[in-house]
């Protein structure tokens, strides 16, 4: 079957299986590896892509119905201001999560903080409990989220 | 390369009816919208699915979500997130709670209504509240459409009939001003021990004017207790010791007689979370 | 810039479109005999390898141990491996194995570890010392307690598996997640019947793993090892989620009888413990495990007289591994709930009776060790109690809870636990390993390590480039640990995340100490080697339990507050509070961060029940949740005694459950001896002890 869509800003055309999952597509047939896959049930965060601007777990989205959609991978985030918001607050408190889970956390930090308020503890628990990986400290993490709030703040982000 | 590997065939219809008419001359097909209840459930990297996929997410009108004078309306196919956008002011703090406490905040940037009220493991999560706001959903099928309880939707006689789809929920406004979703134990790793308890009432002055409650138990469950409810609407609060009063050995007498369905672990929250909850009603006044 | 996420390849991105892939086919009952295999005819390009199909030795060997690397026709537990079925196309692959039905002849089972028969008793150890009988005989209290604690899974993240291709020397490279890659080497080597210096075995990167890579990557790697050398052709195996959690080796389920006795004042005269092991179908690790076991069982307190027997039982369940601690959970569990209803025997409050019975000096620890450093139990318990205000909040909450009745607000509780850390294995399992480490300077000024160590995550990495660039003076950026690769770095034997913070670090100090005396005398580059080997004298003797057991050991006391609500039986934490004594600390920062992480994952396996393999079946996904809501930790370091460091990350594990247990149990009024403490089983509890209560009073 033959799929058209965008992947971090450029059209893309793939001939595949239509069941094939998403995070398989971006992957093997894309070569964007960034993005991981641990559970194929949606649940571990690992695998978050952003789909029309919203972040979606890529193990639970058949090929199919991407048709004539944007996707964004971690890929195509990192070259973004966005990224720099994230990855610089979790650089400068030290907070070293494990490449495997990062990713996907990163997409979805970004996600809590262009909702325009500051973050509460809550909403950050909540987050790490959508991303089940036990690497780093809870502390450390919710004080990485808020940093990386304030740094888009501060760039006027929330403000345009 | 073995012999007869073949995969779906996806179609996107765009109108209801073009789908109920695919539905129709395909009633093997499978209805995909969200597919979360589909995939989560299918461990392989390409999962199995039937040889015919009618994709709904393309129908507009059934993502469409109406507010009328009476009700809220939801199209099956709408986003559990869009949904949570409405805001808690409109939805009610029970159903607020109930759809956030839905997956993942990804899964339910893709779930969809419909499929939770489709899903197997519907009773733990919005099928007991939906019950008692007396949710009703539309049923089409091609050249007719009926709208049904939902709890008549979940009993096996009543349920989906052959080429039917669910189309739409119409969710009364309703003048509970207070309610309470609780989910207890821990879905994702004990679906079968975890509890959902949903509990709504209406108090006008100092008179209980209603009050009803559900729980979703066991593995596919829903515990109401009708008789209970009847008799405690219409009591003046402060209800004060109402383990005491004979009313309560109806409560009692309904989680005896679902004794094989409610756990005495169960029976023991639903009695505990119906006392806060009474309690926080007379703490009120 | 902290991009550690880019550029690190995990396992699960060796996999390439054309590579064979591998699905295992598994028994789907605990136990049995293979009467018959129907397969649907298999195309040109699928294969299927059983057991008969190993190209040389069919068992996977650790230390003294093995096991069939494919079910030998006895099925041993439910998820053995029986088959592996092969091809390049997955989707065809899961239709063929759908297809594949294998029949079983009996449904044979072994006894569970609580019914066990002597058949079953893989391993046995007993210890005697002083006189126990004598002692018993002049108590003036005994206490006798049974505790039990399941089985406990490994949710890491990552999915475990392996690579392999042939290489130029006509040889097998292998991509292995796994913390032991010479041990993956050697079973390599061995089922393909070639020379170990044929096989290459690379380690990508790799998450946190709690010990889960310690032995089981190598099954894994030895299953893409024989596909690829049948086939001659690139080879990928990556086992589901799923199966992952349910049949990796977890940690020993335990049962854990203790009696003890006490004079007049509370002190310990004697105690017997009776330990039993779940070790599942093939006991790997379960030497170490009930050594381990065997040492901790009496805690940290002073025992005239102690008898210990302590086995560990085959089961069809699926094989026990090290996990975290390696038997410490389990002990330090059931003696410090033990310890409690001994304080209260005695009249005494939980951290009073612990002053009181404390070893100062390693010789007076249950068994003794010949190390004459001093111990600052004392002072670990007296920190921990001042940062959480144990003593107010004890006496309140013992009040409280004997006054509140059923549904009358939060149930408030506070625990308080000791244990050691030990860092390394044993002794014997090992005693006759070399380990290496070594390390180049360059030209340019950059530092290059070289280890099979593979770090538990990426702090303990950080932590080593931070500590080389510190004595050479260079910036930690320009410290290379080289890739894991057993044709380029020496045998620095199996990674745990204690033995790379003990001796993997000493090693990487001793190599750059060495390059800074010599590199203003030598031309660069400068390398040095450094190696390990088990003191022969002072080591530890299982048989005799003599000696000193580990090179270094860690100390730790922590606080558990909870608030439970009466009517879900949920729990909350408020806070934990813990102090240790674990050496230098290289970083207090990640040191800190080591310990919250595994704080907070000691408190979700202590409150959640084990998954269960319905579940799964069902489709329903067995990842745990994060405690939704957050809670106070604090950690404190006492400035240490010892010069060394010594490792952190098992310490949460032993003394997190016991305390929060006993917090539990303060704020319910009731004694809980089971480990995980869910809401269904407090309920149990409670309900067990209203159903005597009226049947007391009937009577």
């Amino acid at each position: 079957m033959k799929i058209d869509f965008s992947l971090n800003g450029k059209k893309v055309s793939i001939d595949t299986l239509p069941e094939k999952r998403l995070i398989d597509v971006i992957r093997e047939d894309f070569g964007l590896m960034t993005t991981k896959n641990a559970c194929y049930s949606g649940e571990c965060g690992s695998c978050t892509v952003q789909l029309e601007g919203r972040i979606v777990p890529a193990c639970q989205i058949p090929i199919f119905t991407v048709r004539a959609k944007r996707i964004v991978t971690i890929e195509g985030f990192m070259g973004t201001e966005k990224y720099l918001d994230i990855i610089n607050a979790f650089n400068d408190i030290k907070c070293i999560p494990c490449p495997f889970c990062f990713t996907g956390k990163i997409l979805a930090v970004d996600s809590l903080i262009d909702n325009h308020r500051t973050p509460d503890t809550s909403d950050i628990m909540a987050l790490l409990s959508d991303h089940s990986c036990s690497c780093t400290s809870v502390s450390k993490f919710i004080e990485g989220v808020r940093m990386a709030y304030h740094n888009r703040e501060f760039r006027g982000e929330l403000l345009k | 390369m073995i012999k007869n590997i073949r995969s779906p065939l996806v179609y996107y219809p765009k109108t209801v009816n073009e789908m109920l008419s695919l539905y129709k001359s395909m009633p093997d097909s499978l209805l995909y919208a969200g597919g979360t209840g589909i995939l989560a459930s299918k461990n392989t990297k390409y999962p199995e699915l039937p040889g015919n996929i009618i994709y709904l997410r393309r129908i507009e009108e059934l993502s469409a979500i109406r507010r009328s004078e009476g009700y809220l309306e939801i199209g099956a196919c709408a986003k559990l997130n869009r949904i949570l956008g409405i805001g808690e002011h409109v939805l009610k703090p029970a159903l607020y709670a109930a759809i956030r406490n839905i997956g993942t905040k990804e899964v339910r940037n893709i779930a969809t209504i419909g499929g939770n009220i489709c899903s197997p493991y519907r009773t733990k999560t919005l099928i007991p509240l939906l019950s008692l706001l007396e949710t009703r959903l539309e049923l089409r099928k091609q050249g007719s459409s009926r709208w049904i309880n939902v709890r008549k939707f979940v009993s096996p006689e009543e349920g989906l009939h052959e080429g039917e789809v669910l189309t739409r929920l119409r969710i009364p406004f309703n003048n509970f001003n207070h309610q309470s979703y609780i989910i207890t134990g821990d879905l994702k790793s004990d679906y079968r021990g975890a509890l959902t308890f949903a509990c709504l009432a209406s108090v006008q002055k100092e008179n209980l004017s209603a009050i009803k409650f559900a729980a979703g138990i066991g593995d596919n469950g829903i515990f109401r207790a009708r008789e209970f409810e009847e008799a405690l609407s219409g009591r003046k609060l402060p209800l004060y010791a109402i383990t005491e009063d004979p009313v309560f050995a109806r409560l009692t007498s309904a989680l005896k007689n679902q004794s094989d369905e409610v756990s005495s672990f169960h029976s023991r929250q639903i009695e505990g979370l119906f006392l806060t909850f009474m309690h926080s009603l007379n703490d009120m006044l | 810039m902290l991009d550690t996420h880019k550029n690190k390849r995990f396992i699960c991105d060796y996999y390439s479109p054309g590579m064979i892939i591998i699905k295992i086919i598994r028994a789907e009952v605990p136990g049995g005999i293979i009467s018959g295999i129907s397969m649907p005819e298999l195309p040109a390009d699928v294969g299927i390898i059983g057991f008969e199909d190993i190209p040389a030795e069919k068992d996977l060997h650790v230390f003294s141990r093995s096991m069939p690397l494919l079910c030998d026709g006895n099925i041993k537990y439910e998820g053995e491996p029986v088959l592996l079925l092969y091809g390049k196309d997955e989707k065809e692959l899961d239709i063929l194995a759908s297809e594949i039905r294998i029949d079983y002849e009996t449904d044979y089972t072994l006894a569970s570890m609580e019914t066990y028969t002597e058949e079953q008793v893989d391993r046995e150890l007993k210890y005697s010392r002083g006189k126990p009988d004598r002692n018993f005989a002049k108590a003036h209290k005994i206490i006798e307690e049974t505790y039990s604690t399941s089985s406990q899974h490994h949710y890491d993240l990552e999915p475990q598996g392996a690579a392999a291709m042939i290489n130029e020397a006509g040889g097998v490279d292998i991509t292995s997640a796994t913390q032991w890659p010479f041990n993956v080497r050697d079973n390599v080597s061995e089922c393909l019947g070639i020379p170990k210096k044929k096989v290459n075995i690379d380690v990508p990167a790799m998450g946190k793993t709690h010990s889960g890579k310690l032995w089981y990557a190598g099954l894994l790697a030895c299953y893409a090892a024989i596909v690829t050398w049948k086939t001659n052709e690139p080879s990928f195996c990556l086992i589901p989620k799923t199966d992952s959690i349910l049949y990796t080796p977890g940690r020993a389920a335990s049962i854990i009888r203790h009696k003890t006795g006490i004079d007049e004042n509370g002190k310990i005269l004697c105690r017997s413990i009776d330990i039993s092991i779940d070790s599942g179908a093939c006991p790997m690790l379960s030497e170490e495990v009930i050594n381990r076991i065997c040492f901790s069982a009496a805690g940290v307190y002073m025992t005239p007289a102690l008898e210990i027997t302590a086995r560990s039982i085959r089961t069809n369940n699926p094989p026990s591994g090290a996990f975290n601690g390696m038997g410490f959970h389990q002990s330090f569990f059931a003696g410090e709930c033990h310890a409690n209803s001994l304080a209260a025997a005695a009249g005494l409050g939980p951290l009073e009776w612990r002053k009181m019975n404390t070893a100062r000096k390693h010789i007076n620890l249950p068994i003794g060790w010949e190390s004459r450093k001093p111990i600052q139990l004392d002072k670990l318990l007296d920190t921990v109690a001042e940062m959480s205000d144990y003593k107010r909040k004890h006496a309140a909450y013992s009040l409280s809870a004997k006054m509140q009745n059923d549904f009358s607000g939060k149930k408030r509780g506070i625990g308080i636990s000791v244990c050691c850390q030990g860092n390394g294995f044993m002794g014997k399992v090992e005693e006759n390993e070399k380990y290496t480490v070594s390390a180049r300077l360059d030209t340019d000024g950059s530092l290059s390590l070289f280890t099979s160590a593979v770090p538990e995550n990426f702090q303990t990495a950080s932590l080593w480039r931070d500590i080389a660039g510190g004595i050479l003076e260079i910036n930690p950026d320009d410290v290379r640990i080289e890739t894991v690769n057993t044709s380029l770095v020496p045998d620095s034997g199996p990674s745990l995340f204690s033995r790379n913070i003990t001796i993997i670090t000493q090693l990487i100090e001793k190599c750059c100490n060495a390059i800074k005396k010599s590199r203003f005398r030598l031309p660069l580059p400068i390398e040095v080697k450094r190696s390990y080997r088990l003191p022969r004298t002072n080591g530890w003797d299982p048989e005799s339990f003599s000696g000193n057991p580990f090179p270094i050991v860690s100390w730790g006391a922590a606080v558990v507050e909870t608030e439970t609500d009466p009517i879900t039986l949920e729990t909350s934490i408020r806070g934990v509070w813990l102090a240790a004594d674990c050496g230098k600390i290289m970083n207090i920062e990640l040191a800190k961060a080591e310990i919250e992480s595994e704080i907070f994952r000691s408190v979700i396996s202590s409150t959640m029940k084990p998954p269960a393999v319905k579940y799964a079946r069902l489709g329903i996904p067995l990842t745990p949740v994060q405690p939704q809501n957050p809670f106070a930790v604090r950690i404190e370091f006492l400035s240490s005694r010892e010069n060394k460091p010594g490792g952190i990350g098992e310490l949460p594990d032993s003394l997190i459950p016991a305390a929060l247990s006993e917090a539990l149990s303060m704020g319910l009024n009731i004694k809980l001896a089971d480990l995980p403490s869910t809401s269904e089983s407090l309920f149990r509890q409670l309900e067990h002890i209203s159903n005597t209560q009226e049947t007391e009073l009937e009577d």
